[in-house]
């Protein structure tokens, strides 16, 4: 089920209700259970899978623990060899539903540019929502019990449940075994009835529906119009399609992850912040420390260190940057316009990397103060710029049609088209458009509250009177309800037609 | 503790304030559907002596007013626009809960729908208004593809929270402020332009043309639930711009009726078009609807046949029944102001000053009375007595009001600016002004306005301004104008 569903608005408050009012010890069994009932609502057979998967990384803790315990060269490759086949395993399993077919369909295309024979076989399996989230994070799990950063969980109930938490299963944040597991094992001392704890918990939630349904799906109407007919717009135009796929992708993520922040929270449980303010990022490398922040660590601490980091001379570092971006690009679709758009950011980094000791020395040179607002405020905008194109190659269908849209961006010019009305017409309707506006600026202000005075959303209203919090919460409640991009589409027309 | 359990009481107690009057703002205040279901709830039990069932044809086609007007006859037109047959037979099916006609006039023109669902829009339309109940349940599941939204219609705030962008004054009060018009309410709705529609003869269209199997289905549950309660039905084929492949269906629909249930169809593009006698060139309002003229004639025709045929009562003087009376008056008056909106005579239009339930407001821009023709002082004169404004006023520029057929309000607008707001209804208005102007001799006169949403609706510049607004429909009639210049009326 997904958050902004029927289905979830009914399932979170019985959960919440059983929750509160179950024995302590039990605690934690329900929230199994209701995990689980929480991801089979999409597909039954999704479970096997999930418990496939969470035996395996269940079963490699423990052995490699045990391992851990015997000296020796011969244990220590035995530990070595379990963490490879408990690693393989799931990661052969992420493959075969979310690769198999990318992977065929290239191989194919080799074959036969060297006149060979294809593999006459379409796989088509149905992607599992969520396997690369969860993977991702029992994944974590193991190389954490393997680097005897934590103790490997016994319980399997209460691992299982690590593995499938449902607030954070389907799309993050990635959580490290360190904060959830412990965060498990003492579910039973949380002491649930905290009102702060719970309006707060509430207020973020809500904020996520806010983003989730007001801006990023009311953006993603423009967006769609612009993606789909990119070959009859112009600069103008394609410009706002990728600013407001900024805009969508960032609040869509971000809303996610923030429902889950907020309905854990509730329940006693604190998440990992997943996504600080990543536009306002004065350089990739920033951005990438704001931005799907859960992730990014996964890939500095599981892959880009193991690789060596930046231990390894200059070229290593390049290298393994370039690889760790190439396999996030990857990680989030099996397509080529993802490997490109994670390329796209690596050479950033690496470009910026290389280059900023001579733009350090310019600057100098030319007595630039980059203290000032205004340099800060270039840097962001350029930052931003960067993304946006990058984003060009994530929300595009192929790569040939990234590079049209490229193309028709610097060969189609129309410099006063936002001036004549265009911004009420690619996609959405006037109102429609404004009401886009107002709620981009709001996410502007409670995102310029974080980043200047780390001021969060739920503690926005901390000193002022309780009502104030009140009418915070009713506004947020009844935007989503109002102006939220759900339900029937309703024409109008149909009535206005027979109307008085 | 008590503290904080005090203010998640008082604010579930705001919340749900305010979620409630967002809703009855957000809620569908539309007449199809929506006001003609409520009224319908609001009949007492068994007074519906001829029940109407089908699509806009039949709401447009059968006329209530006319009905109960010259015969007596309590209908109810219980139909929805573009309406399905599935829709039909739920509605059909709610109706018989609580009422027994002694006959049924059932619309078959959407028997030709090629789709098994219509457009989700129309389909919410046409179950909304249901109270809850199994009917509803299963006009539901009827109407939806139910893997697309079925489970979804469940929650009503999901179909109108979107109307935020149609939102008008009118939202903001229950039945768009106009209970008044609505409660009495039977169903039928007039369209009072004229279209010209090609007439076609049908008649040599001898084929028959199979319904879609769901169509068929819900053809045959009509009949056989009416035929099940032993009330008579009436299929009919209600006048339109009809094709050829419109009579097939129809040829069908007859042959299925006839042959196979022994009921008579009644098909009035063809079998009884004579009989019925509409003009195609003025009894329609659209392609698809009848106006006044025709759904007069086709009432008048059908009032006829079912009274003798099915034995219906008279039941006008019957107090059981008097909103069918007044639901009557609504439509008369309503035909009224399309009259007085054809006018095209200032005499003529005088007759309708002394009608109660008009706000009429006339201004009159008089640069130089002396220099004005002979033909207009003389119309101007005679209009005046009739009406009560006097030969001295008659002569200067002013604005009058006559409320309740009375003049209530004069003011002399020949020396000074003024301006006032006039109340029409319960939440509109109009504004009369007057403003100094110059003369090309240097001398001033005084021009004034009618101002409707913020604009100049002034027809004569320098002339007699007629303004007449409906108090029981609330909204304008018409505005009309004598030009001084050349005496000549205008609209």
């Amino acid at each position: 089920m997904q958050f902004n569903s029927i289905h979830f608005l009914i399932f979170f408050p019985v959960v919440l209700a059983v929750y509160f009012f179950i024995p302590k010890k039990l605690r934690y069994l329900w929230l199994l259970a209701a995990s689980y009932y929480f991801y089979m609502s999409w597909n039954a057979k999704y479970a096997v899978l999930i418990g496939f998967s969470t035996v395996v990384t269940y079963l490699t803790g423990i052995l490699i623990e045990q391992i851990s315990f015997e000296e020796g060269k011969l244990w220590r490759r035995l530990k070595k060899f379990t963490l490879f086949l408990g690693i393989s395993t799931n990661l052969a399993l992420l493959f075969m539903f979310k690769y198999l077919d990318f992977a065929t369909d290239n191989i194919n295309s080799l074959l036969s540019s060297f006149g060979l024979s294809v593999i006459d076989r379409k796989f088509d399996l149905l992607l599992p929502v969520g396997i690369s989230f969860y993977t991702f994070q029992a994944l974590g799990y193991v190389i954490d019990v393997y680097r005897k950063n934590i103790d490997a969980e016994y319980n399997l109930f209460r691992y299982a449940l690590f593995v499938s938490f449902f607030p954070q299963l389907v799309a993050g944040p990635i959580e490290r075994s360190e904060n959830l597991i412990k965060q498990l094992n003492n579910a039973d001392k949380i002491n649930l009835w905290n009102y702060e704890r719970i309006v707060k918990g509430f207020m973020i939630m809500m904020w996520g529906f806010f983003m989730k349904v007001v801006i990023a799906d009311r953006a993603a109407t423009v967006v769609n119009n612009v993606f789909d007919y990119y070959y009859m717009m112009n600069t103008s135009s394609l410009i706002m399609g990728a600013v407001f796929f900024a805009v969508q992708i960032y609040c869509d993520f971000a809303s996610y992850s923030t429902i889950a922040i907020g309905a854990s929270q509730i329940m006693g449980f604190n998440l990992m912040d997943n996504f600080n303010t990543p536009y306002f990022a004065m350089s990739i490398k920033e951005f990438w420390s704001r931005w799907h922040i859960s992730l990014s660590t996964w890939f500095r601490d599981y892959l880009y260190i193991p690789l060596g980091g930046n231990r390894k001379g200059k070229f290593r570092k390049y290298l393994n940057q370039m690889i760790v971006f190439l396999v996030s690009g990857l990680w989030h679709g099996a397509d080529w316009t993802f490997i490109i758009w994670g390329g796209l950011h690596g050479a950033y980094q690496i470009i910026g990397d290389i280059t900023k000791p001579a733009k350090k020395k310019l600057e100098e040179k030319l007595k630039v103060n980059t203290q000032t607002t205004s340099y800060k405020l270039i840097k962001v905008a350029i930052t931003f710029a960067l993304t946006c194109f990058a984003w060009i190659f994530f929300r595009a269908d192929s790569i040939s049609i990234a590079l049209t849209y490229i193309d028709r961006l610097f060969t189609c010019p129309d410099p006063w088209a936002l001036t004549t009305g265009l911004l009420y017409s690619i996609g959405l309707d006037r109102q429609e458009m404004n009401i886009l506006l107002i709620s981009i600026g709001v996410l502007l202000f409670v995102d310029i509250m974080k980043r200047k005075k780390n001021i969060r959303i739920e503690n926005i209203t901390d000193n002022q009177n309780f009502w104030v919090r009140g009418l915070v919460i009713f506004a947020l409640i009844f935007a989503v309800i109002i102006f939220g991009a759900y339900g029937y589409s309703f024409d109008a027309q149909q009535f206005i037609y027979f109307q008085f | 503790m008590k503290k904080n359990v005090l203010k998640i009481i008082s604010f579930l107690l705001a919340f749900v304030l305010t979620f409630a009057g967002i809703v009855s703002v957000l809620d569908f205040k539309y007449l199809d559907s929506i006001f003609k279901v409520d009224s319908f709830y609001e009949l007492e039990d068994n007074t519906v002596d001829v029940l109407v069932i089908g699509s806009s044809h039949a709401y447009q086609g059968i006329n209530t007013a006319v009905l109960w007007d010259k015969f007596g006859i309590s209908a109810f037109n219980f139909c929805g626009a573009a309406q399905p047959l599935w829709n039909t037979y739920y509605y059909l099916e709610e109706a018989l809960k609580t009422q027994t006609p002694k006959a049924i006039i059932f619309d078959t023109y959407y028997l030709h729908m090629v789709d098994d669902y219509s457009e989700e829009s129309t389909a919410i339309k046409n179950t909304y208004g249901l109270k809850w109940s199994k009917t509803k349940k299963d006009a539901i599941k009827a109407s939806f593809n139910a893997e697309l939204s079925g489970k979804q219609y469940f929650f009503s705030i999901l179909q109108y929270h979107s109307r935020y962008s149609d939102l008008n004054k009118a939202d903001f009060y229950p039945y768009q402020a106009n209970k008044e018009m609505y409660k009495n309410h039977k169903g039928f709705y007039c369209y009072f332009q004229s279209d010209p529609v090609t007439e076609r003869d049908l008649s040599m269209i001898d084929y028959y043309t199979p319904f879609t199997e769901k169509t068929d289905y819900y053809y045959r549950k009509i009949l056989e639930l009416a035929n099940s309660k032993n009330i008579p039905i009436i299929p009919v084929a209600i006048p339109f711009n009809a094709e050829a492949y419109h009579q097939g269906y129809f040829n069908t629909a007859k042959f299925i009726a006839e042959e196979e249930y022994g009921i008579k169809f009644y098909n009035f593009l063809t079998d009884y078009k004579t009989a019925v006698g509409l003009d195609y060139n003025t009894d329609f309002a659209d392609k698809q609807h009848l106006n006044h003229l025709g759904n007069t004639k086709l009432t008048t025709f059908i009032g006829n046949l079912i009274k003798n045929e099915y034995n219906i009562p008279d039941r006008r003087g019957d107090e059981k029944f008097s909103s069918w009376e007044a639901d009557a008056e609504v439509y008369y008056n309503q035909l009224e102001n399309h009259k007085v909106s054809k006018i095209n005579n200032l005499m003529e239009y005088a007759k309708f000053f002394k009608n109660d339930r008009y706000v009429i407001v006339v201004t009159s821009t008089m640069p130089d009375y002396e220099k004005l023709p002979q033909a207009s002082k003389y119309l101007l004169q005679k209009f005046g007595n009739a009406v009560g404004i006097s030969s001295s006023e008659q002569k200067k520029s002013g604005v009058w009001i006559f409320e309740n057929g009375e003049k209530t309000y004069y003011n002399d607008c020949s020396s000074k600016n003024f301006t006032k707001a006039v109340k029409l209804g319960k939440y509109g208005g109009i504004e009369i002004r007057s403003t100094e102007m110059m003369n090309d001799d240097d001398t001033t006169f005084f021009v004034t306005s009618i101002n409707a949403n913020k604009k100049d609706s002034t027809i004569a510049s320098y002339g007699l301004n007629i303004f007449v607004y409906d108090t029981l429909t609330q909204s304008k009639v018409d505005m009309a104008a004598l030009k001084y210049a050349d005496s000549s009326f205008a609209r």
